[in-house]
């Protein structure tokens, strides 16, 4: 019995041993050999069992035998209780709580906005796949979650939720294509439609761009928006991860606005009949008469304009158009001087157009306040980086029929230099005790009462590098004053809020030695620290043996 | 319970009067401050210039630095585990003290889950080791609260259920080395079967000409194996509560884990005991 036992066991091993081999083989888990030989194997070892079951039953006065099979039932019933919890576990509690600041907070003002501003049936409709892995689990409870807390504020939102494997007719019936592994969802408003992946990288719903598509599937019209060229201006069209502003295309583009770049005609500039808002990016040439009296035009037929002034020296005996045409029709004046702040007063810096170097390392950064009853600016609660701001004031008295509010300002420690002449010959900067000191109106919006159906509105920001790629992508704050300026000219109030990622992470800027001492403490210090506390309880064991 | 502290506190002045736990935790503390400075810098240089790395904006500072570096840690927990746990019984058992262990006036659950604390104590000096790292990061960055506690949460919970079979596989041999070896291997294998069970198909193509009993058999069979398969790995039941979600499944998972091999230790001594 016991030779039988031993050879059923032996051949039932080898049976399934070779069974792993032909799977492996024939890359087919149900080729006839790996049945058969699994096959073999399973009763052959069932043979083996029962044979010990037997022999161990027969030896009744064998104490180890019985133990044996004690311990091993024992451990089996054991196993099986502890399959039972988790299995229980996992079917009753299948659920997790995102405590992250991500899963815990609100929606973002905006994204509320929107939608309890909702007038029409909107339906979001969430297609995934579920692979059943915890990465695509968690994927799809995040989106549901995110759903159901927009659902709350508004009951024109409908949602629904499909797995296309399991439904795979609802592409067809959304005319959809699962562009993301990690699923999608479908915004639909009457006849527009919107997708939006989930993005394969994050596995996370941006809200941003659900907010964003939900505009764009709510909204009537899409504002015109053009680009002034023809002055050296910065052009949207530019990509330079550092000083172009394509991101503004990609931004307003996504907000639904409609964008493209205007020259005007020489000796005949005229604005577009289509345009909503124009905006003059950083000229670097000044606008000449023609030019700033279809400006004014437009203004008077209802249009918008947004400047992006940053400072310029016109050359010595040239008369300057811009700046007094600003003044005098609509009583803005953009001073001739750079705002600075006194922490950074001893390094240098300006823009690189003037041939003078930039100290990458000391940005100017003018974080200052807001007009808190504006309301491109009400409720704003973000920093703002203005570096190389020229203040840009409003008269005591505006001229008739204009009503305006400076809406930004530099901190208290800063002052506006005038000795413009010294900082770029000699690269100084003096604080004189007749300049003036912060806080500095670095922006100021202004309505136009004119005899069209809407009023005219002009904003005029004293920098155009806040709006620069590298700045918008790493301060929320910049994009966000850009949108809300773009949201007020467009009479589009809604849009105006906190637009923020998911998570509103800050740029870490660590020094030399900042660096240096994480490196030594991270690795050094704590081992050292170890060794340390060895040689102490070496020493101290010595001392007391 | 005096025994039990009894057996936990020999165990754990046994690491600290030999240099092995000095060079476990050296060891540990210099591979964790080596992947902190290297990733928590790159991370600075990334979120000061995402458009020169084709990132759309500041990555996130938890999901690109803090869960991974967590995750990480806890991985490499479980390839240090076995040096901690391979000396447990099998020392014992080799040095021929395990019989002498076993007449004292203790009971199989003093010894077991003596030199059980004793792990977790170590263990938790090196979550420590972890936490200091973090405290520097939290210096200079807003750290989330949830990925930070329950990141170190799952390390501390894959260790014990790591250590867990560690010292069952110990108790089985009296070679540290066969033990070491052993454990690190069922770690392994069962990481490379979850990899794998992952990127098997849900369901079996090739059941199309069997008949139909034996295809509800072969896909039940099939079902089970892929999930079992999934489910038994460590590091990923970690992930999610890497990620500051609390999720009940994955510590239930742990602590049966421990609970399970714990209880296989205990038969392994008991049975000790009638063969001898």
């Amino acid at each position: 019995m016991r030779v039988l036992r031993t050879i059923a066991g032996g051949l039932s091993l080898v049976a399934l041993l070779l069974c792993v081999n032909l799977i492996l083989v024939y890359q087919d888990l149900l080729a006839k050999p790996v049945r058969l030989s699994f096959a073999v194997g399973a009763v052959l070892g069932v043979v083996y069992l029962l044979l010990a079951l037997i022999t161990a039953l027969r030896a009744k006065s064998d104490h180890k035998s019985l133990d044996a099979i004690r311990n091993v039932v024992a451990s089996l019933l054991f196993l099986g209780i502890c399959v039972m919890t988790y299995a229980l576990v996992n079917r009753v509690f299948d659920r997790s709580w995102d405590l992250t600041r991500e899963g815990r907070r609100d929606l973002d003002d905006q994204t509320v906005r929107v939608l309890e501003n909702l007038t029409k049936d909107v339906e979001a409709v969430h297609l995934y796949v579920s692979t059943g892995d915890r990465e695509s689990d968690l994927t799809i409870r995040k989106t549901r979650q995110f759903l159901e807390r927009c659902q709350q504020y508004s009951p024109r939102l409908h949602t629904a939720y499909y797995d296309v494997v399991d439904n795979p007719m609802v592409l067809d019936t959304y005319e959809a294509e699962m562009r993301s592994s990690s699923g999608m969802i479908v915004l639909r408003c009457g006849q527009k439609q919107r997708e939006i992946p989930i993005s394969d990288k994050t596995h996370r719903l941006e809200e941003r761009d659900f907010t964003n598509a939900l505009i764009n599937v709510v909204r009537g019209s899409q504002p015109k928006v053009y680009f002034l060229t023809g002055h050296n201006e910065h052009r949207v069209t530019d990509a330079n991860p550092e000083t172009g502003c394509s991101g503004l295309n990609l931004w307003l583009t996504s907000e639904s606005y409609s964008v493209a770049e205007v020259t005007f005609a020489p000796g005949n500039p005229n604005v577009p009949a289509d345009c909503d808002i124009l905006v003059i990016n950083s000229p670097e040439k000044d606008i000449n008469i023609l030019e700033l009296d279809a400006m004014r035009q437009f203004v008077e037929r209802g249009g918008r304009l947004l400047f992006m002034l940053d400072v310029w020296r016109i050359p010595e005996g040239v008369t300057e158009f811009l700046r007094p045409w600003l003044a005098s029709q609509y009583g803005i004046y953009v001073g001739d001087d750079i705002v600075i702040s006194k922490d950074n007063a001893s390094k240098t810096y300006l823009s690189p157009d003037f041939g003078l170097p930039l100290d990458a390392d000391s940005p100017d950064i003018i974080r200052g306040s807001y007009a808190a009853e504006h309301p491109i600016t009400h409720g704003f609660a973000q920093n703002v980086m203005v570096p190389v701001s020229r203040t840009v004031r409003l008269a005591p008295s505006l001229p008739q029929g204009v009503k305006g509010e400076e809406i930004l300002f530099s901190a208290p420690d800063t002052w506006a230099e005038t000795n413009l002449a010294l900082l770029f010959q000699k690269q100084q900067v003096n604080y004189d005790p007749d300049e003036e000191v912060g806080p500095l109106p670095l922006a100021a919006a202004v309505t136009v009462d004119t005899q069209a159906e809407r009023d005219g509105r002009i904003v005029v920001i004293g920098n155009s590098r806040f709006a620069w790629n590298n700045l918008i992508a790493t301060t929320p704050g910049n994009i966000n004053l850009f949108l809300n300026t773009m949201a007020w000219l467009s009479e589009d109030e809604d849009l105006i809020g906190m637009r923020v990622t998911a998570k509103e992470d800050e740029p870490i800027f660590l020094t030399e030695a900042q660096q240096r001492w994480i490196a030594w403490a991270s690795i050094l210090g704590v081992v050292q620290a170890v060794a340390l506390i060895g040689i102490v309880v070496h020493l101290l064991r010595r001392k007391y043996r | 319970m005096r025994g039990m502290w009894a057996v936990c506190k020999r165990e754990w002045s046994s690491y600290f009067v030999t240099p092995m736990g000095y060079v476990i935790l050296g060891a540990y503390g210099i591979i964790t401050g080596s992947a902190f400075t290297i990733s928590f810098l790159g991370y600075c240089e990334r979120s000061q210039n995402p458009g020169f790395y084709a990132l759309p904006g500041v990555p996130d500072f938890e999901e690109t630095f803090l869960s991974p570096y967590i995750l990480f840690c806890g991985f490499l927990v479980l390839f240090i585990g076995p040096l901690v746990t391979m000396r447990l019984m099998a020392e014992e058992r080799r040095r021929g003290t395990a019989e002498l262990l076993l007449t004292y006036p203790l009971r199989d659950r003093d010894i077991v889950f003596g030199k059980y604390l004793a792990t977790l104590g170590l263990l938790l000096t090196m979550v420590m080791v972890v936490a200091v790292n973090l405290v520097f990061a939290a210096r200079f960055s807003a750290v989330e609260p949830a990925v930070l506690a329950l990141g170190l949460l799952s390390v501390f919970l894959m260790g014990a259920a790591f250590f867990s079979l560690g010292l069952f596989i110990s108790a089985l041999t009296s070679n540290q080395m066969t033990a070491g070896m052993v454990t690190f291997g069922a770690w392994f294998g069962s990481h490379i079967l979850g990899s794998l069970a992952r990127d098997l198909p849900a369901s079996l193509a090739t059941l199309g000409d069997l008949d139909t009993p034996l295809k509800r058999l072969a896909s039940g069979v099939y079902g089970l194996f892929r999930a079992v398969a999934q489910e038994i790995p460590l590091d990923p039941h970690a992930e999610e509560l890497a990620q500051g979600a609390l999720a009940p499944v994955h510590i239930v998972y742990y602590i049966v884990f421990s609970a399970f091999f714990l209880f296989l230790t205990f038969r392994v001594l008991s049975s000790r005991k009638w063969r001898a």
